[in-house]
């Protein structure tokens, strides 16, 4: 892949990378930091990346599994579960929370990683159920099960804290 | 009747869509409603989600944010000039080849332009006639230098005759 390639096939995608990686770390300098890394490292591997058919489904899942690393290692770091799931401890989404705009937002984030990665890649990205199976190494099957729980883990927040 | 029609198939579609089992269409189909000016009050709690969804689709990547910056590589000023020099000689080329067909001015003689063909061919005929004669009787002298060439072989065997002398004189002791 040479390097318009790179720029039209790899770059073209930060958009979709870095909504990806600030949903996983919940942070958007984080995020950033996810995307430019990731670039880096596809830049150094962009003679191998002509063989591979699907090239944005493979950003996206070496996206994922960047930030899923670095979520890891985080908690390795302080010692927490492995639990991915977001706790709200940022006192500016504390106030975001008040906001009814921003509700939504926090409760997508408060769902495990998984589920709030794949309710994204479906609702903000518009997705295909085999594509987001693709993406995230799972079943189809697997992937409408989270994408139900998360759908019905919003309905009833939305439905309790109306 | 129709509003109600309309709002059963929002209900049905919003139950498929929290199973799990809505199409990508079936659930444009909701976004749209979500987006309008038309939702009622029993669904103002969904839609915030939806809006949610249309906002955070229109996040891009900050423009301020870290880059790696990958150029182009911009081809050699010389490699530039050598392929702008072949392209001007081709161009020169091909001017040259399609100038045979030029129909202007055939000949100029003593700074007069003569546009008419017939007669620039004809003073042109005469004159190669003219440079073929001289030619030929400057032949006709090159000729001679044949027969002197073959007079002048004796000489050739001068430096032989000598030689032998100088061997001859040798064995008599005496030096030229």
């Amino acid at each position: 892949m040479n390097t318009k390639q790179f720029n039209n096939k790899i770059l073209k995608l930060a958009d979709k990378t870095y909504r990806l990686a600030k949903s996983i770390l919940t942070d958007e300098h984080k995020a950033q930091d996810a995307v430019q890394d990731l670039n880096l490292k596809l830049w150094e591997k962009r003679n191998e990346l002509d063989k591979i058919e699907n090239i944005a489904g493979f950003v996206l899942r070496s996206m994922r599994n960047l930030c899923l690393d670095r979520l890891r290692q985080k908690h390795a770091e302080n010692e927490l579960s492995n639990d991915l799931e977001y706790k709200e401890s940022d006192p500016y989404l504390q106030l975001e929370k008040k906001d009814m705009a921003a509700r939504a937002t926090v409760l997508i984030n408060r769902l495990p990683e998984l589920q709030r990665t794949i309710i994204r890649m479906r609702d903000v990205e518009g997705f295909e159920l085999n594509e987001i199976a693709e993406i995230t190494s799972l079943t189809e099957n697997a992937v409408r099960v989270n994408l139900s729980r998360a759908r019905q883990k919003i309905r009833e927040q939305l439905l309790t804290n109306y | 009747m129709e509003h109600t029609n309309n709002m059963e198939k929002i209900n049905r579609l919003l139950d498929l869509y929290f199973a799990g089992e809505t199409t990508t269409e079936q659930e444009k189909e909701l976004k749209k409603y979500f987006v309008s000016q038309n939702v009622i009050a029993e669904h103002k709690e969904y839609q915030q989600l939806f809006e949610t969804f249309e906002a955070e689709k229109s996040e891009k990547y900050p423009e301020n944010a870290p880059k790696i910056k990958i150029r182009l590589k911009h081809k050699k000023p010389f490699k530039i000039l050598i392929v702008t020099t072949a392209i001007a000689a081709s161009i020169l080329l091909m001017i040259g080849i399609f100038q045979t067909d030029y129909d202007g001015s055939y000949l100029i003689i003593n700074g007069k332009v003569i546009n008419d063909k017939e007669l620039a061919l004809k003073i042109a005929q005469t004159k190669i006639n003219k440079i073929s004669t001289s030619l030929s009787s400057g032949m006709n002298s090159l000729k001679n230098i044949d027969k002197i060439s073959e007079r002048l072989k004796p000489l050739q065997k001068t430096e032989y005759i000598k030689n032998k002398i100088q061997h001859t004189l040798n064995k008599v002791n005496i030096k030229l």
